[in-house]
């Protein structure tokens, strides 16, 4: 048995220079090695015959020659170098669950990812609002007409005694119960917390009795306000500048048009170069384009603080001033990334096709 | 609100050389925007004058007529048509044979077996409006054989204008183009208009109408028309109409109006009608000053009573629809009828007609409150009423009427019959403020020089002189049309600003201390939560926060818990969520047929009633629910969803408790939310064929108990000796439990009881099921025996038995 297994290790020895590819590697390996027939089992197999007081010395030359021939093979498996293993990587493989934020989250966290920075704070408050800090306290009293413009869900049929603190009822004590149109109406409950310089966002719902294409009753806003001693236009202007510089990318133009609401005196409108036709209101084929007017999106409401709001807030327009801003966050996400949504209300119609997507 | 005019009209009172397009930039910037450009030009060739000599009807075709048409030519075309309004004599455009409208080439034709040698047009084939009733009927003047575009001015640039609210006075042709020469530096070609005065009388001797200043003096009360018929104006409503004045025309001849009257309409989207009524429109676009044409043979007792109605008093108005008049409506009657809706509309009955020989024009100024709430009660909306609605100074009233009685001569030959009754219960005082330029340049953050302001606010007609008091100072009086706008120096800064160009004024961002900080809300809390769910693979939703009744009954709610919208969209929208359920219930009722399961969340607000004089508890709560097709599969996964954010948010003892169909989530004794498979019952209500899991939670608790960073514990030291025991059980008895036992009793040596699994069914007996656990057990000081372990194990295979009479498998 001795002898066989010198033979074996030499027989090993002569042969594994034949060994030029994984296939040949394989088969010399099972020729040796293999569990059922391979050279050094079947010789193992004869240690039942071996003299008990040479057990001993045949099993250690036994592994030896086994460690022999396995070294040898692992040696020759290095040379050979890797690829022995095939595997076809065009076939899917297991993927992890992927999840998906809806498309409102994602637009939400980017705004406020720009603006914190300039030390915007973030906050909320109601979507449940008495009129009284949707219109009243934004110079629009009782039967402003503007007051029609944001048509607007009411609660109430007819104003109710507002349960809120004295100091707060300085215009009026009665009020409707409204579903916030916009987003402005935290501007005076802001101001009423008392504490200035005031510098917040309010990224939130807003509803509106509107639902088309274009329109969902339940749509999202985010507001800017910043109310400070020495606040003038020239900040406002940078403030938004910066914004839209960050977020949409330095290729876009933006101008500054007069517009007029109500709680802000100037008022504009910011408008942004069209992206699909270059800001030219014309397209490649030389028709106008649709996505805009004339070059220009309506991109957002903006304006310094009406003197009558700080009045309301019970701030000192005498001391202070201040300029607020306020955009749909669905329309600028959509101008951004020219996702083109050509039905609006598949934002909040959770068809998982559609949130998939994001 | 928009205003679409012709560029061609707005040169007339605005010098420019600029393009269309230059000057739509121009001005976008410092005042009204140009929302679009619309070029006008023929898209047709070839279209001609014609005069229908003779219709005939056509021999095979009920609808068609055979008509023989005069254009010029020798013989006249024979041409068939459809249209029903064309008469012998009419004169209307006809397309000849080789020419073309639109796309379409005009060839010769044979309509039902009868020859037909070119067409005649509607105002819509022909690209001028969209009227496409009838063939468009020109006026008589026009000579027939003439080219189209030689007598109707087409080629013109249409700019589609927006006119913010505060700015009545410039929802005209002259106020638009006021306000562009003033940002341009060019020159405002208005004239006041100044037409012949003089009354014509049969056979009584003219009498001239008073005229004083740029308007009309004339003491309210009667006016005697030249053939003894009298006007008697009387206005019981001072507060609501703060001026009327009107004027008796007779001798009118009711016609087509000139071709470029027409264009000018057509351009703004107005359908010319009659000389008669397009003049009151025309005055509309050019003033921004509504104005009426009564039939004056029509008004009863010659009189004009502005009232309010009187109740159950009925108007057939100029759209044909009768309105029942409430008692604060104001109405213009004659002696016994409403024959207008002040400010709205006028009435059928008293309109003028192309039968009308004497006119009486109004151009009045009724409270915009009061025609807003007259308007939106009637749901009657017209032109009028949305620009009395803004608020026009009632001193507008005075050129307008004049232009009216100029073109009433000019295109109608109309002669003024009666002197013009100008009932006025105000008086027109200039109002003054005091400008501070240091305010100014604060306000804009830059130095404006004195000149620049003078001159801007000078250019849109406010007068500067400077004050005694103070040297960088203006009392600056307002014109009488920007008087409802300009409150306060404030609305002048707006106006230098916007004049020296808000392109022009520099940027920069705020300096100064940054505002302390009063996070109310734990914005970082939601993101964390929606980042682990979307981390799980769950696919977050935005559901509506008003969700329909049907919705609120079929997940067992009441409809009297919730907050109800007094004008709801649609009933799908009526009541304020109490619970994000029924929402993402729909939502799977309508994505089942694409996706056999899923897993979804929602984090949002419910709106929980408070008090009748408060507003709702806005409340977050966060809904996470598991569709598919087996119950057990989506509650597992529900209650694996669980513990994997638990775990995220590191909160660590959690129990359930069982609750009906599931358990809810403590920790401690404050109870997070609950977890649970939804019932037969309310799946079927939403059609759901899936089973569903939820996992419904207080965002408030969990944000008491949520840790931003884990409590760090040692790596063991020492092996743990894993133990597994088969036990049956009584069905009812839970995991949970069994594992409480276990851990009470094997303590302190149990480091925790996991579950393997459990079975019921064959072999095991009624009642019972088969559960397997795995109890590690440690020893934190030691390596610890297996026969120690062991006699803990045995410790609790008693003390189970003891509580659950359990049999080792």
């Amino acid at each position: 048995m001795k002898q066989k297994l010198q033979d074996l290790k030499q027989q090993f020895a002569a042969e594994k220079a034949s060994i030029k590819t994984p296939a040949d590697l394989e088969v010399v390996e099972n020729k040796y090695l293999g569990r059922k027939a391979g050279l050094l089992t079947n010789i193992m197999k004869g240690i039942k015959d071996v003299a008990k007081e040479e057990v001993a010395e045949v099993g250690t030359l036994a592994n030896e020659t086994k460690n022999y021939i396995m070294s040898g093979l692992e040696e020759i498996k290095n040379s050979l170098g890797g690829g022995s293993v095939h595997f076809d990587f065009t076939v899917p493989g297991n993927k992890p669950p992927i999840g998906h934020l809806h498309l409102a989250t994602i637009a939400m966290r980017e705004i406020e990812g720009i603006l914190e920075p300039l030390g915007f704070t973030r906050t909320r408050h109601h979507d449940v609002e008495w009129d009284y800090y949707a219109f009243e306290t934004l110079n629009m009293p009782g039967d402003h007409p503007a007051r029609d413009d944001w048509e607007t869900f009411f609660i109430d049929e007819a104003p109710i005694k507002m349960n809120l603190p004295e100091k707060s009822l300085k215009l009026v004590k009665e009020g409707r119960r409204v579903l916030t149109p916009h987003t402005s109406s935290i501007q005076v409950r802001e101001m009423e917390k008392g504490v200035l310089p005031i510098r917040m966002m309010n990224i939130s719902k807003c509803y509106r009795r509107q639902i088309d294409v274009s329109h969902v009753p339940m749509f999202h806003q985010f507001e800017g306000l910043v109310i400070d001693k020495g606040i003038n236009i020239t900040h406002l202007k940078g403030t938004v500048e910066y914004f839209v510089k960050k977020f949409f990318g330095e290729d876009r133009t933006i101008r500054l048009r007069p517009h007029h609401f109500q709680f802000t005196e100037p008022s504009f409108e910011i408008d942004i170069s069209c992206g699909l036709c270059h800001g030219t209101g014309k397209l490649e084929d030389g028709t106008s384009c649709r996505m805009c007017k004339e070059g220009w999106l309506e991109l957002a409401g903006a304006g310094m603080v009406h003197p009558n709001v700080l009045k309301a807030g019970g701030i000192d327009p005498e001391k202070y001033s201040g300029f607020a801003f306020g955009w749909g966050v669905e329309r600028c996400y959509s101008m951004k990334s020219g996702l083109n949504i050509d039905d609006l209300r598949l934002l909040y119609k959770n068809d998982l096709r559609f949130n998939e997507q994001f | 609100m928009n205003l679409n005019i012709s560029y061609n009209w707005l040169k007339s009172y605005v010098k420019t050389s600029l393009t269309p397009q230059e000057f739509s930039k121009r001005i976008s910037l410092s005042g009204p925007s140009v929302d679009r450009i619309n070029e006008v030009k023929p898209n047709f060739s070839k279209v001609v004058v014609g005069q229908i000599n003779k219709i005939d009807n056509h021999p095979d075709a009920d609808k068609l007529h055979v008509c023989q048409v005069n254009v010029g030519e020798k013989e006249p075309l024979q041409i068939v048509c459809g249209a029903p309004n064309i008469k012998e004599g009419q004169k209307v455009p006809v397309v000849l044979v080789g020419g073309k409208v639109g796309d379409f080439d005009i060839k010769p034709a044979k309509l039902r077996g009868v020859e037909s040698f070119g067409m005649m047009c509607s105002q819509k084939e022909l690209g001028l409006g969209e009227d496409h009733t009838g063939i468009f009927i020109l006026p008589d003047y026009v000579k027939v054989g003439a080219a189209l575009e030689s007598v109707m001015p087409i080629e013109d640039t249409i700019l589609d204008i927006e006119i913010t609210s505060n700015r009545p006075d410039a929802m005209s042709v002259i106020g638009i183009a006021r306000e562009a020469a003033a940002i341009m530096d060019e020159k405002f070609l208005y004239v006041t208009p100044k037409p012949n005065m003089n009354i014509k009388t049969s056979g009584v001797i003219p009498a001239k109408a008073e005229i004083q200043g740029d308007g009309f003096r004339v003491k309210p009360g009667m006016t005697k028309r030249g053939d003894g018929a009298t006007l008697h104006v009387k206005v019981a409503e001072d507060k609501l109409c703060p001026r009327y004045s009107a004027i008796v025309m007779g001798e009118v001849k009711v016609e087509a109006s000139p071709l470029w009257m027409q264009q000018r309409l057509l351009a703004s989207g107005l359908r010319p009608i009659n000389n008669l009524v397009d003049i009151t429109n025309y005055i509309l676009l050019e003033f921004g000053q509504p104005m009426h044409v009564f039939d004056y043979d029509k008004l009863l007792g010659a009189e004009i009573n502005v009232r309010l109605a009187k109740a159950g008093e009925k108007i057939l108005a100029l759209d044909a629809k009768e309105y029942e008049l409430a008692i604060d409506q104001l109405v213009i009657a004659d002696k016994e009828n409403p024959v207008a809706v002040a400010g709205v509309m006028g009435g059928e009955l008293s309109a003028a007609t192309t039968t009308t020989k004497t006119i009486v024009f109004e151009c009045a100024n009724f409270n915009p409150v009061s025609v807003r709430k007259t308007s939106r009660a009637l749901n009657l909306r017209s032109e009028s009423s949305s620009l009395y609605e803004k608020g026009i100074s009632p001193e507008n009233c005075t050129a307008a009427m004049m232009r009216a009685i100029e073109l009433a001569q000019e295109l109608c030959g109309a002669k003024i019959s009666s002197k013009l009754v100008d009932v006025k219960s105000y008086k027109y005082k200039d109002q003054t403020i005091t400008l501070d330029l240091d305010k100014v340049n604060f306000a804009l953050g830059v130095k404006i020089k004195p000149g620049e302001i003078k001159k801007n606010l000078e250019a849109l007609g406010f007068e500067i002189s400077s004050t005694k008091t103070k040297k960088d100072e203006f009392k600056v009086t307002i014109p009488w049309w920007r008087d409802g706008d300009i409150e306060g120096q404030h609305d002048l800064i707006e106006e230098i600003a916007r004049m020296h160009g808000y392109h022009n004024l520099p940027t920069e961002i705020m300096s100064g201390a940054l505002p302390k900080a009063t996070a109310s809300v734990n914005f970082a809390l939601e993101d964390k939560i929606k980042d682990i769910l979307v981390g799980f693979g769950l696919t977050e939703l935005y559901t509506y926060s008003f969700i329909s009744e049907k919705l609120v009954t079929n997940v067992g709610l009441k409809l009297e818990d919730h907050i109800k919208i007094n004008n709801p969209l649609s009933s799908d929208f009526e009541y304020m969520r109490i619970s994000l359920l029924p929402g993402v219930l729909q939502v799977i009722a309508e994505n089942q047929g694409f996706y056999p399961s899923g897993k979804l969340f929602d984090l949002s607000q419910v709106y929980l009633p408070l008090g009748a004089n408060d507003l709702a508890d806005e409340k977050f709560k966060l809904l996470v629910a598991c569709f598919g097709s087996e119950v057990e599969t989506v509650a597992s996964d529900a209650r694996g969803l669980l513990d994997g954010l638990m775990q995220r948010l590191n909160i660590a003892d959690t129990t359930l408790k069982s609750i009906d169909g599931g358990s809810g989530i403590y920790v401690g004794e404050n109870k997070l939310g609950e977890i649970k498979i939804i019932e037969t019952k309310i799946l079927s209500a939403f059609g759901i064929k899936k089973a569903v899991a939820v996992i419904e939670l207080d965002f408030s608790e969990v944000e008491k108990h949520a840790k931003s960073a884990p409590t760090y514990k040692p790596i063991a030291k020492f092996p743990a000796i894993e133990l597994d025991l088969s036990m049956e059980i009584d069905n009812v008895v839970t995991f949970a439990e069994v594992a409480n036992i276990a851990s009470d009793a094997g303590a302190p040596l149990i480091e925790k009881v996991d579950f393997l699994s459990v079975y019921a069914g064959d072999k095991i007996p009624e009642g019972k099921k088969a559960l397997a656990i795995r109890i590690v057990y440690r020893d934190l000081n030691k390596t610890l025996e297996l026969a120690e372990a062991q006699k803990a194990h045995d410790k609790v295979v008693v003390e189970l038995k003891k509580s659950y009479n359990i049999v080792v498998r």
